[in-house]
């Protein structure tokens, strides 16, 4: 198989090596960017109007370009912006940096946005507008990028509110997601219920499911390619919005002709709220709360047309905390006790990116980063005695915590030859550090302690290889090879993962795409309950516990239907192994036990179909996604090594969305979804064992729990609307938007978990937990 | 933890609601337990199962009939004996058999299962005794050599002991003997080839498997709870070191139950699901041959 896909790329690339021998070629590159605020635009569609021979820009607004000699109309396009014709007659290597504008009224032009869904050979890669995003309906207001991900087919959520993603059966640990090139391991504020992503910052999401091409690695199901604003070229520009819960405020613009900058900050302030009514109700003794911060930071350079940097960064932490304090005098001795209990998680991420055009047809960008994500559950408690005697003083603090850190470095490089070829190579390393879970103890009554799994350093490589090729006018492939490498505890574990995706082309506008993706991940995560607990564990491959990899087929059909809607069905098979789950009876409160001891290790497999319709232009905006899927589990030591499903096997997964404006001052969105209840373990009977009593085996003891299959019972479908209008108003300053909205419209008891509680009389019975009913938000946004 | 419990449910602001998730109980089914071994009569107990939200523990099923077969070879039925314990003195399993027991009730369906009683019995070349004092009192502390055969083999460990109770006799003031029951005895072990969830605490029984000393000599470090007070009234005068070498359904149905007792309100546990081996119901099939050492305390 190896030797094929070697075989395969050589020739077709040296087959298209010759034949761009033989004519006169000159090449056409620049960055494309918004007119207006000097963003750039990625995805954006260059191509010759006569031959639609063409390409895309890339993350950074670079395009290139090469075609015989010739005149010719040129055409920039790019959602949502008004279309820009350009007449040369190519006779010589050519810049053309191009500002888009973008336009209100958008059904009064003809768009032809990015290169369509029929024409590109990746597969299973939705791109959501950043605007779309925004303007969709939010819980509490607060815009969540990985929430309208969920939306998408094959993406389902976890539990209620949470932001984690399960990508065509995969766990949260296998999606990698990106902030301008940096993981975020844990991408969740609040115990899952928002993300990290503060959408105002944010400039482009790519998401991709299956079909990658061989610059990704690293994770088996998706990537989440997430990129931040570069910040307003023209002038200084704001935005922010004060909601419910929280509030947030976007700063950008120049510095100088050359640089500019974004800062963007966002906090919660339930804890403000609720401090006065705590105190007061405990009569000041008693402090407890939860808020979270991020902060979104970037700086970009221009050195000159051929050298840029970018430097960014991310800090954000959330914090639970209760605390509580006493005084007393029992007249023999004065007593004065504090105690303090809290939970703290954070990402830290920066990155620093150096683009370098070596010449018009060649670009490379490097990359180093740093991304750090802890979590710290820690009680400190001080006892003060004081009697006539003297003062005795205890003190206790026990701390349990947890991370990954990461150092890397990335060398990129496009080459961009002629319109039939886009090559792509690179290598990348990272230093990980992981912090599997210590258990920290400090007293002066007894000597401190530390118990559970220590620091685990590895290093990670890989090396990638790619070409999207256009082999005719109605073939094309993306061929490609990721090679990658983990070294830990003296173990070296090497993955060669092979990569195609093909496109053909009929002639009626409807094409057939086929990919295959062979994936490796060298990291685990260690979930526990599925509530999105910011106690999960970032764990490497060991020697006891070996890399996940994954084998992913797909197959589909695409078009785009009068230039407006991109209809697509795709059908596909995953086979997953390396798996990693707790044991039975496990739990990470068992802290004195090492991870490896408490994990088993499996396969999975989930296979499916999806359909997509969706509209990204005119005054309706939205999409349909329909999923149907199977995703199951085979662990030798669970279930008596029976297969059983994912805990989020969903066999229909459907979600409606649209916005609708209705004129320039006022929007009106809505979501629907629906989706088959998830897959839990409950108990169902109980039955007598056997003890020891005298000599001989009796009946007796506790019962035993009867849970029939592992998640063998199906809870109710899960099904909302969700509703917003928001109000715009010019205003001297700038804009200002209020916008009004309702989660779970129609207040829908959706299951969350179930457990056994009790009648009034007594009796036992089985409740189903729902989290949220019809919660309304208001919010009030502006921007100048 | 309960409190970072306490966060989370704060931060939901005690949103939940409550609603019958329409899950309705399962019917009944028989319940079989027996452990069988070549030196005592087949012994059954059979009950049934009762849904999870009832609290029925007494469910003794009378009148059921139970055959035993070995190898294939109708060898009897087992009489009901009183509180759904069945059994037939005649009927005593031999050594390496391997036997079939089906069970059919009016009104359930009919449960069968197998048990092969291991060949030998499990072997203990030495026992080596230590007292230790524990809080000022003398405690008896043993290693238990075990002479592990080559193939996978797995094994419980008991200790029992009549235990001795006493009256005091004012008028003669001396403590009497007033009865002594054989017991199984409490311990406790750091031994690491016992799982941890075994380890905590003090157990009446461990089982284990030979994976970390095949076909070698191991031994087993126990703390049982026999305590040395006074001479004129010891609590145990001899102890019975048993170690069993058992079938692997014994093993894990018995290893399963620990830890699903284990887990019991751990909120953050995955459910164990307990080893089982009767078709068509619920319990255990077993088979046993053991070794026994009669220990004198002194």
């Amino acid at each position: 198989m190896q030797n094929f896909f070697r075989a395969t790329l050589l020739g077709i690339c040296l087959l298209s090596a010759f034949q761009e021998l033989y004519a006169q070629k000159f090449t056409i590159s620049g960055y494309i960017k918004d007119k207006n605020t000097g963003e750039v635009l990625i995805g954006a569609n260059i191509y010759n109007k006569e031959n639609y021979q063409g390409t895309t820009s890339n993350n950074y607004g670079f395009y290139s370009l090469t075609l015989p000699a010739d005149s010719m109309k040129l055409m920039f396009s790019y959602v949502g912006y008004q279309s820009v014709e350009v007449t040369l007659n190519l006779d010589k290597d050519t810049e053309i940096n191009i500002g888009l504008e973008d336009v209100v009224a958008l059904d009064e032009i003809v768009i032809s946005g990015r290169e369509e869904i029929q024409e590109v050979t990746q597969m299973s890669k939705i791109n959501v507008p950043i605007a779309q995003i925004k303007a969709m309906p939010a819980l509490l207001g607060e815009v969540d990028v990985l929430k309208v991900l969920q939306l998408l087919p094959g993406i389902q959520s976890g539990t209620e509110g949470s932001s984690g993603l399960y990508v065509r059966g995969g766990g949260p640990d296998q999606n990698l997601i990106l902030l301008d090139g940096v993981p975020i391991y844990n991408a969740s504020h609040l115990f899952g219920f928002f993300s990290v992503f503060n959408a105002d910052a944010i400039n482009n999401v790519d998401l991709i499911k299956g079909g990658f091409p061989a610059r990704y690695g690293g994770r088996l199901s998706s990537v989440i390619d997430i990129t931040m604003k570069e910040g307003n070229h023209e002038k200084l520009r704001g935005e922010g919005a004060i909601g419910l819960i929280s509030s947030k405020l976007t700063l950008e613009g120049p510095i100088n002709e050359r640089t500019t900058f974004l800062f963007s900050g966002r906090r919660t302030y339930i804890d403000l709220l609720a401090r006065p009514l705590i105190k007061a109700a405990t009569e000041g003794d008693e402090v407890a709360g939860y808020y979270f911060y991020d902060l979104n930071a970037k700086i970009n350079h221009k050195f000159s047309n051929r050298d840029r940097v970018y430097l960014s960064g991310y800090f954000g932490n959330d914090d639970a905390y209760s605390r509580y304090k006493e005084n007393y005098d029992t007249g023999v001795e004065k007593v004065f006790y504090e105690d303090e209990f809290g939970l703290d998680w954070g990402n830290i991420i920066a990155a620093m990116r150096w683009n370098h055009v070596f010449n018009p047809k060649f670009f490379s960008n490097l990359t180093l980063t740093y991304s750090r994500y802890r979590f710290d559950i820690f009680e400190n408690y001080k006892e003060e005695r004081t009697t006539p005697n003297g003062v005795d003083n205890e003190d206790e603090s026990i701390s349990y915590f947890s991370g990954i850190r990461d150092f890397a470095a990335k060398m990129d490089f496009e080459f961009i030859p002629n319109p039939n070829h886009y090559i792509r190579f690179g290598i990348n390393g990272i230093n990980h550090t992981f912090n599997p879970g210590i258990l920290s103890y400090k007293s002066t009554l007894e000597s401190d302690t530390t118990l559970g799994s220590f620091k685990t350093s590895a290093n990670e490589f890989a090396a990638y290889l790619e070409d999207d090729i256009k082999v005719t006018d109605h073939l094309k492939v993306n061929a490609g090879i990721h090679i990658s490498a983990f070294d830990v505890e003296d173990e070296l574990y090497t993955s060669f993962q092979p990569r195609l995706a093909v496109r053909y082309l009929l002639s009626n506008g409807l094409s057939i795409k086929g990919s295959y993706a062979q994936m490796t991940q060298f990291i685990h995560l260690l979930t526990n309950g599925g509530i999105g607990l910011p106690t999960d564990l970032w764990l490497p491959s060991t020697r006891k516990v070996a890399p996940q990899e994954s084998h992913q087929f797909a197959f589909g059909l695409a078009k785009t239907i009068k230039k407006q809607y991109e209809i697509s069905v795709e059908a596909y098979y995953k086979e997953m192994d390396g798996l990693i789950e707790y044991k039975e009876g496990a739990s990470f409160l068992n802290i004195d036990e090492d991870w490896q001891e408490k994990v088993e290790t499996g396969r999975g497999e989930s296979y499916g179909a999806e359909l997509f319709v969706q509209k990204k232009t005119g005054k309706f905006t939205g999409w349909v996604g329909y999923t149907l899927s199977w995703s199951n589990r085979q662990f030798d030591n669970l279930n008596f090594g029976r297969s059983f499903p994912y805990k989020y096997d969903r066999r229909h997964d459907i979600s409606i969305t649209g916005v609708y404006k209705v004129n320039d001052r006022i929007d009106i969105s809505g979501a629907w979804v629906y989706g088959t209840g998830n897959s839990i373990t409950l108990p169902i009977s109980k039955y007598n064992g056997f003890r020891y009593e005298g000599n001989f085996w009796f009946r007796g003891g506790n019962p035993i729990t009867y849970h029939g299959e592992r998640n063998g019972y199906r809870m109710r479908s899960y099904h909302r609307l969700d509703f917003s209008i928001s109000f715009s108003k010019q205003k001297k300053w700038g804009t200002r938007k209020w916008t009004i909205g309702t989660y779970n419209t129609y207040s829908t008891r959706n299951p969350f978990f179930i457990d056994i509680g009790y009648h009034k009389n007594g009796g036992k019975k089985f409740i189903q937990y729902s989290l949220f009913p019809i919660i309304p938000s208001i919010s009030y946004s502006f921007k100048f | 933890m309960k409190k970072l419990l306490v966060i989370i449910f704060m931060v939901c602001w005690g949103c939940e609601t409550v609603v019958d998730p329409g899950i309705e109980p399962d019917d009944a089914s028989l319940v079989l337990n027996s452990i069988i071994n070549p030196d005592s009569v087949i012994k059954v107990n059979l009950s049934k199962s009762w849904y999870v939200l009832l609290d029925e523990r007494e469910q003794f099923i009378e009148g059921a009939t139970i055959d035993i077969y070995e190898e294939d070879k109708y060898l009897g039925q087992l009489d009901h004996d009183g509180f759904g314990v069945y059994t037939n003195s005649n009927l005593v399993p031999k050594k390496g058999g391997n036997y079939r027991i089906e069970v059919s009730k009016e009104g359930y369906e009919d449960i069968f299962s197998e048990a092969t009683i291991p060949q030998r019995p499990a072997l203990i070349s030495k026992i080596k005794i230590d007292t230790i004092l524990s809080d000022g009192i003398k405690r008896l502390k043993f290693k238990v050599e075990i002479d592990d055969r080559v193939g996978e083999d797995y094994y419980e460990f008991i200790i029992f002991g009549y235990n001795r109770n006493y009256e005091f006799n004012e008028e003669t003031g001396t403590y009497l003997l007033i009865d002594s029951v054989n017991i199984p005895i409490w311990s406790e072990t750091e031994d690491l080839i016992i799982d941890e969830f075994q380890r905590e605490g003090t157990n009446l029984d461990y089982v284990f498997s030979d994976n970390f000393f095949e076909g070698k000599k191991y031994s087993l470090s126990i703390d049982p709870g026999i305590f040395i007070y006074d001479t004129s009234t010891p609590q145990f005068t001899t102890v019975t070191v048993v170690l069993r070498n058992v079938n692997k359904d014994y093993f894990l149905y018995k290893r399963s139950r620990l830890l699903q007792d284990w887990v019991d309100g751990d909120p953050f546990a995955e459910p164990v699901l307990v080893h089982n081996n009767i078709q068509n119901g619920f319990g255990i099939f077993a088979g046993y041959n053991q070794t026994e050492e009669v220990i004198t305390v002194r």
